[in-house]
């Protein structure tokens, strides 16, 4: 099998790069061995959370604030503004408006009642909290508790009421997901008769919170409807995994990448790499009997750090990137991986592969390691997506990057 | 411990897996993937593994979507096949209905000396409704129609090319030989124009409505002998086709999975074993496919079945379909159309089948297509029956577009 | 002035102390048992849960196998639903002594151990994963044990019949009068201030740390705790308990517990049982050892490792190391030890005999009291029992039968809202209390979806009762406590996925502080827990 660039991974950073890459003229071809952050993100756009533990109150600001090794620092500003440009276009163009700029960090409510800082929310996240706030729950629906959410934000000062609704009836009385109440919701009749219910809860406040649940299919629509139909602002607050506004990211990029003829396909690994001449010729992906060969011209690398599997992390100690066994930063034993409490940060979410600003992995020696490949996303070293909370932001950035370099004609 | 039940250790409790699940959005009665595998897994491993308290593992549909999902390499699917073999064996082997629809050939073998008589009475409304009560198949299921001729006997008084430029065994399965012997005439021609020569070696059922249906020693039976006959061809001519991508995913992967098979003879015919489309696509990549298709002016669906996706090869029919003049080819918006083998079939299981295809079902009625494409014979026989349309296997088409 | 009056005060919470607390009820003698944080967290709750059949002891210890086996047939009669009859393996493994495997045959007949010879074929049979290349191979009846059901069950049947619980109050002294004991002072962890407890008998059963407990009453008793490491694999691997047919020592045994399976273990000599820490070099020892039983698990995923202190008394004239000391009990009188005269201490044994060491403890109080009640613990089943032994299958069933997929909080242990609520309406209300008692954050997530779905039933069942928030931190961070040394592969993205979860979605900030947060986290005894590699693990003595 032949085609032209192959993206490994469908996270964030794989969607984005092979979106940005086919928009830029190239044949696409993505393989991933399963889904990735997309559905566990919640769903906003983090670009610079935190930096030292503290908050961020500018994106912008707090980045000309890290170690030059960070890849923000080496792709710069600007590449940094037109990801986030194109991206706002992209998914206001799709029906999945965010809101937020790089000039101002802002706060996302969670179902623990916390509010995470970030940089882009959808539309459904982004009402202002203020005046009273009916937190409402869903009957049956595990995932939320509206008495929790409104303990914190009762501590963070605002004015709570706590309300649960029961669901219309429909098929899944007994045992449902996220994913199911967020498909129910997708059916105009099934919404019309939960707005009553969520009507009379939200009546007496100025905003309410409700789970991330509110339609999948129909992007924005479902809450654009039911904040009509109940007259009340509605602010979607993030769940655990799986994450609903997550999913509906992934499905318009994937609708972006079907239109641009880039096929996506899911379910095996790429195990390696061809080299000839020190450049990449063909990436080995793993099929039912026997690795399948697909030559191509480039590889973009988005298999994730090491909670993406990009990279194994071995009882030895050792770290491994998994797909060409381009060079990690390693720990000197294996307990220095982790901290010693579970919240603060871990090591390991930092380990990656040093790239250059083209994005090029370099070797031990600070040369490029081979041709034809580029590294995108949370594979990159010397930053920690979770502790920084700068995971799309870094993925935008380096798919923006990737494409520029490897565009077939200039953008 | 079979390695794809090891798999289960790799589970991380993310529930990708349920948000691609199309059994448990359209049924309470499935609580999904990650409970039925991994979840459930470690509760079977213990002294009693014969007796299974699994009601709900009876509702998986073996699709595999999960398996694709799943970004730790959790052999979701697989894991719920293992457990429904012993799910099975605990309540004392297949019943009889199962036991039937598991094997086409023989039910084939006692329809054909009456097949106009049998496809009548499989057609009549009230013999149907005999079969639901007494058996359990759905009166609405669709039921292939018996072939007069076999495909084998067709190819027996065809005439192969003289100077091939290659060949290939062709591995046609059930359906193609006692139901649809012109999708197998389709493809021989479509490999012969590109001077490919087709043997025809002997071959049997490859077992895998028993393997989903959970009667493993069965399907053992079947496989071995399988083997024996197929070790020749992938040897020489060291590529086998199948235009069945249920039979293909089977040949190449479930026998060592799920029957445990890892000796050399079986990897040596899993690894010859191509999808013919696969195999198309790769003669395209090397120029030696004859690409003098006639315009088709024609709008069609293509599904790409859940198990082609467990080739790990991608969609090689769109490359294909893509090579056809004016034809437009859209993606199907489902991943699994229902009726997944055997399941939709079935009595308690029909409706549920009908709800996971409902995407494709709307699909149709909106886009109104002139045709559908679909590589696994059950699904063509189900969507045929949900959206009234005609279904082919992509080599029909190319056939068709050679000839046009 | 006593705040209470009571016979009996019984002084730890784990099997033994919760024994005792049962047989004393079911006498008649009227008791409070004081227990300075949860049931079962001293070597109670940090055991491998190995139901002995004794045959681990019967070339090496007899007295300690014959002990064994009997309490094995008893807590199969009076706590079916604690056990799983697994049964067990002896294998002989090439490279270690062969002559071991005559000594075990004769020995087992000597104590009483029944054992069976089986084929190597006919145990790879029973136990697949074995490793291909055995001598030998016996069958004993081997079991595993759920200690704090036990645990809750003994105190259940003693609640009944009039005895107290104090949880969550640890002693901080006696009040004697001269050679008595007449009161014990104990300090409320959570409500804040202090108890006394009149009395006229103290028994100590407070295990590793009954030293310490003896010398703050004035008493004379000195243990020797020794402390051992163990490894938790995600999956369960084997049927049955698998031990190494050799002289009992280090890394021999991988127990089968629920859906998990534990390697055992170490022993090292330590003064301090609240040392918990687990050196990572012991992980890869008993991962190595148990490999070469079970090949599979050298590359399995691991799930947590944790230590305890087992409760290891050297009688006066005994020498050698930790490994030498019998793991048999003994009731010390303290009146026969220089006071105080009213102080009865209960020390060694194994899990497995605590029926026994109650009975012995209380048979030697009831004779100092004049009484001559006779103890009925070892054959009136405890509550519960009336379902049979325990199928690990058992919670599977229980859902599929009543169709309640949707209902399950913590989805890997397959525990429901129901029984959450329910223990939190009787009381229960710290996360990691709620984890004994249901086995809530068990499995591979260890707590990343059931946490904080757990913290907001507590909430709901009882508005303000804790602060959700920092109930949930502190038991995220015990759940970590045992993951350090042990992640790499599956078990590195199980917890950057958790720290994606709690710092990433909900940016759950370390450190929260609040007074009811410091006071529970005061009232959890201080554990020791950092990693240090110890001068004589680095000169390979281990």
């Amino acid at each position: 099998m032949r085609t032209d660039v192959i993206v490994v991974g469908a996270g964030p950073a794989g969607l984005a790069a092979a979106a940005a890459l086919a928009e830029a003229g190239r044949q696409v071809r993505v393989i991933a061995r399963g889904n990735g952050f997309t559905h566990w993100s919640p769903g906003a756009v983090d670009v610079l959370a935190r930096a030292g533990g503290e908050p961020v109150d500018r994106p912008l600001d707090g980045i000309s604030r890290l170690p030059e090794r960070h890849p923000y620092r080496l792709l710069g500003d600007e590449v940094l503004r037109r990801a986030i440009d194109g991206f706002q276009r992209f998914v206001a163009a799709a029906g999945l408006a965010y809101e937020g700029s790089l000039d101002q960090s802002r706060r996302q409510v969670t179902a623990l009642g916390t509010l995470r800082p970030t940089c882009l929310v959808p539309a459904p996240a982004a009402r202002p909290l203020a005046g009273r706030v009916a937190v409402v729950g869903f009957a049956g629906f595990r995932d939320f508790s509206p008495t929790l959410c409104a303990r914190g934000l009762r501590d963070a000062g605002h004015q709570t009421s706590v309300h649960t609704v029961e669901l219309p009836t429909w098929k899944h009385e007994r045992n449902f997901t996220a994913i199911d109440l967020a498909r129910a919701i997708d059916d105009a009749g099934f919404r019309g008769r939960l707005a009553d219910g969520l009507g009379r809860a939200t009546r007496d406040a100025e905003v309410a919170v409700v789970p991330a649940v509110l339609g999948l299919a129909t992007r924005h629509e479902a809450w654009a409807d039911l904040e009509r139909r109940t007259g009340t602002a509605l602010i979607e607050a993030a769940l655990v995994p799986p994450s609903i506004p997550g999913v509906r990211l992934y499905a318009v990029w994937l609708a972006r990448l079907r239109e641009l003829g880039v096929r996506v396909q899911l379910g095996f690994p790429v195990t390696g790499v061809e080299v000839a001449d020190g450049a990449v010729t063909a990436v080995v992906s793993e099929g039912a009997s026997r690795p399948i060969v697909t030559r191509c011209k480039e590889v973009v690398l988005a298999t994730g750090g090491v909670a993406g599997r990009g990279i194994e992390a071995r009882r030895d100690g050792s770290l491994v990137e998994t797909v060409a066994g381009l060079p990690v930063r390693g720990f000197p034993e294996r307990v220095d991986y982790l901290a010693d409490r579970f919240l603060d940060d871990h090591p390991l979410g930092a380990a990656g592969v040093v790239v250059d600003a083209g994005l090029r992995p370099l070797d031990t020696a600070g040369e490029p390691a081979l041709r034809g490949l580029r590294c995108v996303g949370g594979l990159l070293a010397d930053h920690d997506p979770t502790a920084e909370g700068s995971r799309e932001g870094v993925a935008l950035a380096t798919a923006t990057r990737a494409a520029e370099r490897l565009a077939a004609v200039p953008v | 411990m079979l390695r794809v039940e090891q798999t289960a250790d790799s589970c991380v409790k993310c529930n990708i897996c349920n948000t691609v699940c199309p059994v448990s959005a359209v049924t309470d009665l499935f609580p999904g993937p990650k409970y039925e595998g991994p979840q459930g897994q470690r509760f079977r491993a213990g002294l009693d593994g014969d007796a299974s308290p699994d009601y709900s593992l009876d509702y998986c549909s073996g699709c595999g979507l999960c398996t694709q999902a799943c970004p730790e390499g959790v052999m979701v699917a697989e894991i719920n096949q293992v457990a429904r073999e012993k799910l099975v064996r605990s309540r004392g082997g297949l019943r009889l209905r199962d036991k039937l629809v598991c094997r086409p050939t023989l039910m084939a073998r006692l329809a054909r000396p009456v097949a106009p008589l049998a496809n009548l009475a499989l057609a009549n409304p009230a013999v149907r409704w005999l079969l639901e009560k007494v058996m359990g198949v759905h009166r609405k299921a669709p039921m292939p129609r018996f072939s007069v001729m076999t495909f084998r006997s067709w190819a027996r008084s065809h005439r192969p090319p003289t100077d091939p430029a290659r060949t290939v065994a062709y591995f046609h399965g059930c359906a193609t030989q006692e139901y649809e012997p012109e999708v197998g005439a389709a493809l021989v021609r479509v490999l012969e124009r590109s001077g490919v020569r087709v043997t025809y070696p002997k071959q049997y059922c490859c077992g895998l409505p028993l393997i989903s249906n959970g009667d493993f020693d069965a399907a053992r039976r079947f496989a071995t002998r399988q083997m024996a006959s197929l070790e020749g061809a992938a040897r020489d001519p060291g590529v086998i086709v199948a235009n069945s991508t249920s039979c293909g995913m089977t040949l190449k992967a479930k026998y060592r999975e799920l029957l445990g098979m890892e000796d050399e003879r079986t990897a040596n015919v899993s690894r010859a074993v191509y999808d013919i489309c696969e195999y198309l696509a790769d003669l395209a990549d090397e120029g030696a496919l004859d690409t003098s298709f006639r315009p088709l002016s024609a709008k069609a669906i293509y599904h790409p079945q859940c198990q082609l996706m467990a080739h790990g090869a991608g969609m090689p029919a769109l490359d294909l379909l893509a090579l056809v003049p004016e034809l437009k080819v859209e993606l199907s918006v489902v991943g699994c159309c229902g009726m997944a083998g055997t399941y939709g079939t079935k009595v308690e299981k029909y409706d549920i089948a009908m709800d996971v295809g409902d995407g494709l079902w709307e699909q149709a009625r909106t886009t109104r297509p002139d045709f559908i494409v679909c590589d696994s014979e059950t699904c063509r026989w189900f969507i045929a029956k949900a959206t009234g349309l005609p279904v082919y296997h992509p080599v029909q088409v190319l056939d068709r577009a050679y000839r046009a | 002035m006593a705040d209470l009056e009571t016979q009996v005060v019984v002084v730890g919470g784990g099997a033994t102390g919760t024994a005792v607390l049962r047989d004393l009820a079911l006498r008649g003698i009227d008791a409070v048992l004081v227990e300075r944080a949860d049931l079962g967290t001293g070597t109670s709750g940090r055991w491998h849960g190995l139901l002995h059949s004794g045959g681990r002891y019967v070339v090496k210890d007899p007295v300690s196998a014959t002990e064994c086996i009997e309490e094995n047939m008893a807590l199969r009669r009076i706590a079916p639903h604690c056990i799983e009859d697994t049964g067990g393996l002896f294998v002989l493994l090439p490279e270690n002594d062969q002559s071991y495997g005559d000594a075990f045959v004769e020995a087992c007949a000597k104590t009483g151990v029944p054992c069976e010879e089986l084929t190597p074929a006919q145990a790879r049979k029973r136990e697949p994963q074995l490793a291909p290349n055995l001598s030998r191979v016996f069958a004993v009846p081997d079991g595993t044990l759920d200690g704090w059901k036990l645990m809750g069950g003994f105190v259940a049947d003693a609640t009944v019949r009039g005895a107290r619980v104090l949880l969550r109050q640890p002693v901080v002294g006696f009040e004697r009068d001269g050679d008595q004991i007449r009161a014990v002072r104990v300090r409320d962890m959570v409500a804040g201030g202090e108890r006394l407890i009149g009395c006229q008998w103290v028994l100590n059963a407070a295990g590793a740390w009954a030293g310490q407990i003896a010398t703050l009453a004035g008493g004379k008793l000195r243990m020797a705790p020794g402390k051992g490491a163990m490894v938790v694999m995600v999956g369960r691997y084997v049927r049955g308990v698998v031990n190494d047919c050799r002289m009992p020592g280090d890394g021999d045994i991988i127990v089968p517990v629920h859906e998990v399976a534990i390697l055992g273990t170490t022993d090292v000599e330590t003064d301090d049982p609240d040392d918990i820490s687990v050196d990572p070099r012991d992980v890869d020892f008993m991962i190595d050892s148990a490999a070469k039983m079970v090949p599979a698990i050298a590359t399995g995923r691991v799930l947590r490792a944790f230590s305890g202190s087992r409760p290891l008394f050297k009688p006066e004239d005994a020498g050698g190391d930790s490994r030498d000391i019998t793991r048999a009990f003994f009731v010390l009188d303290h009146s026969e030890r220089d006071g105080p005269g009213n102080l009865l201490s209960i020390v060694g044994g194994k899990l497995t005999t605590c029926r026994q060491m109650a009975e012995r403890t209380v048979d030697t109080l009831v004779r100092r009291m004049s009484l001559d009640t006779p103890c009925t613990t070892g054959e009136a089943p405890i509550p519960g029992a009336e379902h049979g032994l325990h199928r690990l299958a058992d919670p599977l069933a229980t859902v599929e039968r009543q169709r309640e997929y949707g209902e399950l909080v913590c989805e890997c242990e397959l525990v429901t809202r129901a029984r959450i609520e329910a223990a939190v309406d009787e009381g229960t209300t710290e996360l990691d209390d709620l984890r004994r008692q249901l086995r809530l954050g068990f499995g591979p997530c260890q707590a990343a979806f059931c946490g904080w779905r757990a913290a907001a039933i507590v909430e709901d069942r009882r508005p303000g009762a804790t602060e959700p928030l920092a109930n949930l931190e502190r038991f995220l961070e015990e759940r970590w406590r045992g993951q350090q040394v042990t992640t790499w592969g599956d078990g590195a993205v199980q917890a950057l996925l958790n720290h994606a979860i709690y710092r990433g979605i909900f940016d759950l900030q370390p450190e929260r502080e609040s007074a009811g947060a410091k006071q529970v986290a005061d009232a959890m005894p201080e554990r020791r827990d950092e990693l240090r590699v110890t001068e004589a693990a680095a000169e390979g003595e281990s």
